[in-house]
């Protein structure tokens, strides 16, 4: 044979058929998306012997013929019309369909199809463990003989029945019985094929809590309150649980920045080094852990079988909306951070609503809008920490009342389509599996460093770029402070090398911010800020907030650092003095506050709303299946922010 | 329209009355029953039949409300598979079924 032998793997959804797909490949396996759709496409590598193996996981399907997605997908594939990237498109060698031996009935619709397509065949009776733990008997040489391929009982979970499939693979023959094509004579087979197949074994039964446990997971009142423990338990471990290794992460570049500085000499390539890739990196790396967090928490949840009845309990909630109860968790996680959200809508089933959640889960205040908050919010109620409390507040109901907003609107607009009542298998309640979990983990924090990482790393550089040319020369103010500080150690000053005296050194220190300060205002972000400073005039914003709202569009807490720079020439900004002298800072007549009222209340609206954030850009673009929707993304939520910044502006009257 | 009609209808608006059967959601928690038709869009009807809720197959009805808890078995009852479906009420009650006497082995 040349070549690898080429395994497709179909099933229903709950059928434990990525968990088979996990034991056979683990790690040796990629992701990406299938050419032209937002359905991902995962392809593993195995040896048999000597023998090459490739497995394409396809989507989890109720039937091939469905007018869905998912089932052209699979459909195209067993075809031989469509492959994962970087693969050439043929039929697969062997179709490898995957059972749920508990719900064997409804499962056969699936073989049946499969059977139909004149492929080898191996049909694997997953979760037998668990069949016979439920006294189930299954007389599986009967099956055989009855579908004509190979049957294979397996426990994915356990590992059991593998060697024998990776064989049975192999030695795949086409099956000898045909199924009937119509729909009708399908069922009606599959009825003869599971009559006498099942033996039970009563003394196997066991209590069945499942209905109990429905009942009240579903119910409208506790089924919302456990909704809520449940929700609250999983965020609150990703913001405590995440917080320190982001921490840890952003400390290591931030030292990893000043061992560059000292080890490398000064000049543009240090810089770039410090400030443009490592800077990019770390930016890149800090997201990791709540992605992976999220994900690592949410396979666990779906795994334990909860997941499903916690959507339908939401549903109610969101239907309004134009949403269904799939987009909860995804919505919800946006509040740490846009980026694992929008990879969190992977799960709703529905594309019109997979999307509609993707375009408004940037409005949920994330983590990256505090600092912002914090400022602002500070500048408009210095004396009552409660009024600075309650707007911190406002802020986050503004963001989840735009993006409710915002849905309707793409559901009745652009995603115009009927708002289908939702209906999906609850599978039963089982132990989750650790092994699924960190796979899962890995698996998205993979896609997220090799997609969206590369993005936000390119950004990160061409705003350095921005920032840090042309290069300007040093202010006459900071020149003379340096040749007074020169004159009073007796040699050139700088900072490192000889020990100066304090009053030196704070002349130095002094003359570093004036050169920052300066450089910024000169920079090419600078030189936009002044072109572009009318287009914000209107919100009451001066060139300096331009700037700060210009640099910070990679990512919004980039604001407060450039506004430390601008206003202070230091980028520490983390005491409170530095946020004071930030709020009393003047516009260039020396008298006029910078953050007014009115402008303060226009940029906190301004950045509930808008869309200050590539990384998310880039992973929008990813996730929805183009560009296309990046940009209706950042007009829809830029153009709200700009209006409403206005119209506050107007109000809170700047206008006068 | 004869009352027996009257009775059996879905709820689909407009619906005049089915033949036979009555909405599911007619039926008390615990209750086991055969589908007999739908008034379903082909789009879900398509989606539910394929994901076991077809004609003539036996169900009992785990939970009444939003959502609708059903348990489908298989052709030869429990033992040949059983799944576990969620459904919106406004689906659940546009599906009509015929009540059976006598309760499901393992229901």
């Amino acid at each position: 044979m040349s070549g690898p032998l080429r395994v497709a793997l179909l099933g229903n959804p709950n059928t434990g058929k990525t968990t088979l797909f996990n034991r056979l490949c683990g790690l040796r396996h990629k992701t990406s998306n299938f050419p032209g759709t937002t359905q991902e496409a995962r392809v593993g590598f195995l040896k048999v012997e000597e023998d090459a193996v490739e497995i394409v996981d396809l989507p989890g399907i109720y039937s091939l013929e469905l007018e869905q997605s998912e089932s052209e997908i699979c459909r195209r594939v067993l075809a031989g019309d469509l492959a994962p990237p970087g693969h050439q498109a043929a039929a697969p060698d062997v179709l490898c369909v995957v059972v749920d031996s508990c719900a064997m009935h409804r499962n056969l619709l699936l073989v049946g199809e499969a059977l139909r397509r004149r492929l080898p065949v191996v049909v694997v009776l997953n979760m037998a463990d668990l069949a016979r733990k439920r006294g189930l008997k299954i007389d599986y040489a009967l099956l055989r003989e009855r579908l004509g391929c190979e049957v294979i009982p397996a426990s994915a979970r356990k590992g059991d029945g593998l060697g024998q499939l990776t064989l049975a693979l192999r030695a795949a023959r086409v099956p000898n019985v045909t199924p009937p094509g119509t729909q009708d004579g399908l069922e009606a087979w599959t009825d003869t094929v599971v009559a006498g197949l099942v033996k039970a074994d009563p003394a196997g039964r066991h209590i069945d809590i499942t209905d109990t446990l429905d009942r009240a997971f579903t119910h409208p009142v506790v089924g919302l309150m456990c909704f809520a423990i449940v929700m609250v338990g999983l965020f609150w471990s990703i913001f405590s649980l995440a917080k320190l290794p982001m921490d840890l992460i952003s400390g290591l570049f931030g030292k990893l920045g000043d061992l560059v500085t000292d080890a490398m000499p000064e000049g543009v390539l240090r810089e770039f080094v410090a400030h443009g890739v490592v800077t990019g990196v770390g930016s890149t790396l800090v997201f990791l852990p709540q992605i992976c967090l999220l994900f690592f928490l949410i396979s666990l949840l779906e795994d334990t079988g909860y997941l499903a009845r916690g959507a339908f309990v939401i549903n109610r909630w969101l239907r309004p909306f134009g949403l269904s109860g799939h987009a909860f968790v995804p919505l919800l996680s946006s509040h740490a951070c846009a980026l694992p959200g929008i990879m969190a809508c992977r799960g709703i089933p529905d594309r019109r609503e997979r999307l509609a959640a993707i375009l408004v889960a940037p409005f949920m205040s994330c983590s990256a809008r505090i600092p912002v908050y914090v400022l602002l919010t500070g500048i408009l109620f210095r004396e009552s920490a409660l009024k600075q409390a309650m707007a911190f507040v406002g802020c986050y109901a503004l963001g989840i009342v735009a993006a409710l907003a915002s849905a309707i609107v793409a559901r009745r607009t652009l995603l115009r389509g009927p708002q289908r009542p939702m209906a999906m298998e609850l599978p039963g309640y089982k132990r989750p599996s650790l092994r699924t979990a960190f796979l899962t983990t890995y698996d998205r924090g993979l896609v997220f460093l090799k997609n969206a990482g590369t993005n936000i790393l390119a950004i990160c550089i061409v705003l350095w770029w921005l920032q840090a040319f042309p290069r300007s020369e040093a202010p006459a103010q900071a020149v003379e402070l340096r040749a007074q500080a020169s004159a009073m150690v007796g040699t050139p000053a700088t900072t490192g090398g000889t020990p100066v005296p304090p009053a030196a050194g704070e002349l130095i220190e002094q003359a570093k911010r004036l050169e920052h300060t300066d450089a910024l205002r000169n920079s090419f972000a600078g030189r936009m800020g002044r072109a572009i400073q009318p287009v914000f005039a209107p919100l009451g914003y001066d060139w300096q907030l331009t700037v700060g709202v210009i640099t910070s569009f990679a990512a919004r807490e980039v604001f407060v650092s450039t506004m430390a720079v601008m206003v202070t020439g230091s980028e520490e900004h983390e005491d409170e003095g530095v946020l004071k002298r930030i709020g009393d800072a003047t516009r260039d007549d020396g008298e006029t506050p910078i953050f007014t009222r009115a402008a303060s209340w226009s940029l906190l609206v301004y950045y509930v709303l808008a869309m200050q954030c590539l990384p998310t850009l880039a992973v929008t673009a990813r996730e929805a299946g183009g560009v296309k929707w990046a940009f209706i993304q950042l007009g829809w939520m830029s153009g709200m922010a700009y209006v409403c910044g206005a119209l506050v502006y107007f109000i809170a009257g700047g206008g006068a | 329209m004869s009352e027996s009609l009257a009775s059996r209808r879905c709820g689909k608006p407009g619906c005049t009355g089915h033949a036979s059967g009555v909405p599911l959601t007619s039926l008390a928690a615990g209750a086991v029953a055969k589908v007999c038709e739908s008034c379903l869009d082909p789009l879900d009807a398509s989606m539910l039949r394929a994901m076991g809720l077809r004609p003539a197959a036996t169900l009992r009805l785990c939970r009444l409300g939003e959502p609708c808890v059903v348990e489908v078995f298989g052709g030869g009852g429990a033992d040949d598979g059983r799944c576990r479906i969620g459904l919106a009420r406004l689906l659940a009650e546009r599906v009509m079924v015929n009540p059976v006497e006598v309760a499901a082995e393992g229901a």
